[in-house]
């Protein structure tokens, strides 16, 4: 307060000055104190002792002091306003937060507050972007800072609070990213500037710093020609070329190594990459009769064999597995039936296994080739349960071993695997055996209406009546190997002892009586009746035929052919003995005097024709080795 | 399969087989072993007079043969003696 109000308080009433405190040279007088008020409106700010603010006290004589401060409500600083003569106060602005007010209260706002409103929210004038709320000091209330309003508030034209304060904010605007070849734009709503990337890419060859380029969105460390690349094949090595801004990577042809990986179970195979998913199960088929299991070796997919599948399980050609081997489920195992005496065979042939038990007979086929001229006919499958018999009945024409295959089959509108099995069994038919105690060799009918052998290796003579009554009858003279046997002119059968150097004869009642040839190491041989009413033999080592009568005695006659080897003997329709011999090759005859003719067997081309009669007889086994012994 | 008359005049007759034992049987053909009882099973055969030849299969090796005055075949073999009716 300057000179301009000491000069007022010259005209100024004298109402209520409580101090004479500074006021020098005044008439007017405060109304209390008695002191001059001259002053008044031009106080010193030092004289706080005395009061001459009031209007009243300073305008009792009418004087009016423009500018002065005053109060025109509570909480609202004002200026007094003289214009006219009249006096107002005139609000210029609210009373600082705190400043007393009545009741006790204090202005928060230009508003006279009390204690009352504690807590409430209310605003921070020096600061928009922070919260405040009224807090109490005694009896007075504050408006005190309590936090900040939300990041990106506005707090005026481009400005939005961030961290409690405002800030310049212009959304919208280009900047850039962390990604330097990306769009970036100013966004305001999280607070302060912040550049949001738009993922638009700048256009290549765009700067972004050191000297490098973007290229697709990317800031590239330039095009590195010749670095390896991953082509559009995988499993091909590749090579960067550059071409301008853009980087090319150049497959070179060269496949990468089997089993490279060229992504999740994908390996590389000849320069392709296919899919391997190892481990995962995969069918052997075929043969195999276990599960399959995938490995990836050099990159190529290989079914392994894994467990074994169950029994039955269908596998190659109609076959099914059986504890892990793929067989025919069919298994055929020949009788052996025994011969039958009669022409027609009934029976069984065979027995079928059958891996697949669900078969029944009537699923399963079964076709029987009776191994003579007839035509196949169907058998007679019998069991279940994976075991059956199979027969069949056939009439044969003749005699005989006949091989007959037996052909079983599933049927496949059965549900079987239509397997197939075969066998062969053998069927004779139309002979009767009658067992004797060894290996007979020559056999004749004789006189008596039986039929007579010889036994050599038993040393006997055996009798067999048509209805199969055997008799057996020793020879006296021990290992005389008598081989064969004829029916003589006198009744008897009469043998030839080869061993023994005898002729042997035997009565229908099985009487033997033996007589010597001359010839010692002759070996009798064949025998026959001849018409001369003798007996006639052959000496297959001495070379010569023998004559016997029924009494017993020998006459010999030399074969003209030395080493001729005189085998088999028989009386001829002409009167004749005829001989073979069977090294010469040679058909002999000699008349019952002894006169003897040779005709040679003049060797056929046709097929059969033979060098030499072959007459491979046990007893000529015997003599080949006699004369081996001997030479 | 060698034939011969009483002039000494021969004709052989192929019969596909070993020929070893001949007999006229009940039937009036020829009957023939041609194998040894060695063996387990053998060919006999039948052949006519005009030579016309047929081979029957036996279980066994049939040695010597005879017609039987039952009209039937017999034969020795290994172990025994078998009937056949021709």
């Amino acid at each position: 307060m300057g000179v301009p109000i000491r000069a007022c308080c010259l005209i100024l009433a004298v109402v209520g000055c409580g101090s004479v405190v500074g006021c020098g040279g005044s008439s007017i007088l405060d109304g209390a104190s008695g002191a001059s008020c001259a002053a008044v409106g031009g106080c010193d700010a030092g004289a706080s002792s005395l009061s001459c603010s009031g209007d009243a006290q300073c305008s009792g004589d009418g004087a009016c002091v423009s500018g002065a401060t005053c109060s025109p409500e509570p909480c609202t600083v004002g200026v007094t306003s003289c214009t006219g003569g009249a006096r107002s106060c005139v609000a210029i602005a609210s009373a600082a937060d705190g400043t007393p007010c009545e009741s006790g209260g204090v202005c928060v706002q230009g508003q006279c507050s009390t204690c009352a409103d504690a807590g409430a929210s209310c605003s921070l004038a020096d600061n928009p972007c922070r919260t405040g709320a009224v807090s109490c000091d005694g009896s007075t209330g504050v408006c005190t800072p309590t936090g900040n309003v939300a990041d990106g508030t506005s707090c005026g034209a481009n400005q939005v609070c961030e961290d409690g304060g405002c800030v310049v904010c212009l959304p919208g605007a280009a900047c850039t990213p962390s990604n330097p070849c990306h769009v970036g734009a100013i966004s305001c709503g999280t607070g302060g500037s912040e550049c949001v990337d738009t993922l638009a890419n700048l256009a290549n060859g765009t700067a972004c710093g050191g000297g490098n380029a973007c290229e697709n969105g990317f800031c590239g460390s330039g095009c590195d020609a010749g670095e390896s690349c991953v082509p559009a094949n995988p499993c091909h090595t590749g090579v960067t070329a550059c071409s301008g801004a853009t980087t090319v990577c150049t497959d070179t042809g060269n496949e990468l190594p089997a089993g490279t990986s060229c992504g999740t179970n994908q390996y590389c195979s000849g320069g392709v990459c296919s899919a391997c998913d190892a481990g995962a199960s995969c069918v052997l088929g075929g043969e195999f009769c276990y599960t399959g299991v995938i490995e990836c070796i050099d990159g190529y997919s290989e079914c392994e064999i894994g467990s074994e599948l169950p029994n039955g399980t269908p596998c190659g050609t109609n076959e099914v597995c059986d504890n892990g081997s793929c067989t025919s489920p069919l298994l055929l195992l020949a009788e052996q039936p025994a011969a039958v005496s009669t022409l027609t065979f009934d029976g069984a042939l065979a027995t079928l296994t059958d891996l697949v038990t669900t078969d029944t007979a009537a699923t399963l086929n079964v076709t029987l080739a009776w191994g003579d001229s007839s035509a196949t006919s169907s058998g007679t499958v019998t069991g279940g349960s994976g075991s059956f018999t199979v027969s069949g009945s056939h009439t044969y024409s003749t005699f005989g071993s006949y091989t007959v295959t037996v052909t079983a089959t599933q049927l496949l509108d059965a549900g079987g695997a239509g397997g197939t099995a075969s066998t062969t069994a053998t069927v004779t038919v139309g002979i009767t055996e009658f067992p004797v105690t060894g290996a007979g060799s020559s056999i004749v009918t004789g006189p008596d209406g039986n039929l007579w052998f010889t036994m050599p290796d038993e040393n006997q003579i055996g009798r067999i009546t048509p209805t199969g009554a055997i008799a057996e009858f020793v020879v006296p003279s021990s290992s005389s190997d008598p081989v064969t046997i004829a029916v003589g002119p006198d009744g008897n059968l009469w043998f030839t002892e080869f061993s023994g150097d005898k002729i042997g004869r035997i009565s229908p009642a099985g009487t033997i009586s033996e007589f010597a040839v001359p010839t010692v190491g002759s070996e009798p041989f064949g025998i026959t009746g001849g018409p001369d009413g003798n007996v006639w033999f052959t000496e297959q080592l001495g070379d010569k035929i023998g004559q016997i009568t029924t009494a017993g005695v020998v006459t010999e006659f030399s074969i003209p052919i030395a080493g001729s080897a005189p085998q088999w003997i028989v009386a001829g329709s002409d009167g004749n003995l005829w001989f073979t011999e069977s090294t010469a090759n040679d058909i002999g005859r000699v008349t019952p005097a002894g006169v003897f003719a040779d005709f040679p067997i003049l060797l056929s081309a046709t097929p059969g024709g033979s060098r030499r009669v072959p007459t491979a007889t046990s007893g000529l086994r015997r003599t080949r080795r006699t004369r081996s012994a001997r030479s | 399969m060698t034939a011969a008359t009483s002039a000494g005049t021969i004709t052989e007759f192929p019969v596909g087989t070993t020929s070893s034992v001949i007999a006229v049987g009940p039937d009036g053909n020829l009957w023939f072993t041609s194998s040894y009882y060695y063996y387990g099973t053998g060919n006999f055969g039948r052949i006519t007079t005009a030579g016309v030849t047929t081979l029957f299969t036996l279980p066994f090796g049939a040695m010597g043969v005879a017609a039987g005055p039952d009209g039937n075949l017999w034969v020795t073999e290994s172990s025994g003696i078998a009937r056949m009716a021709p």
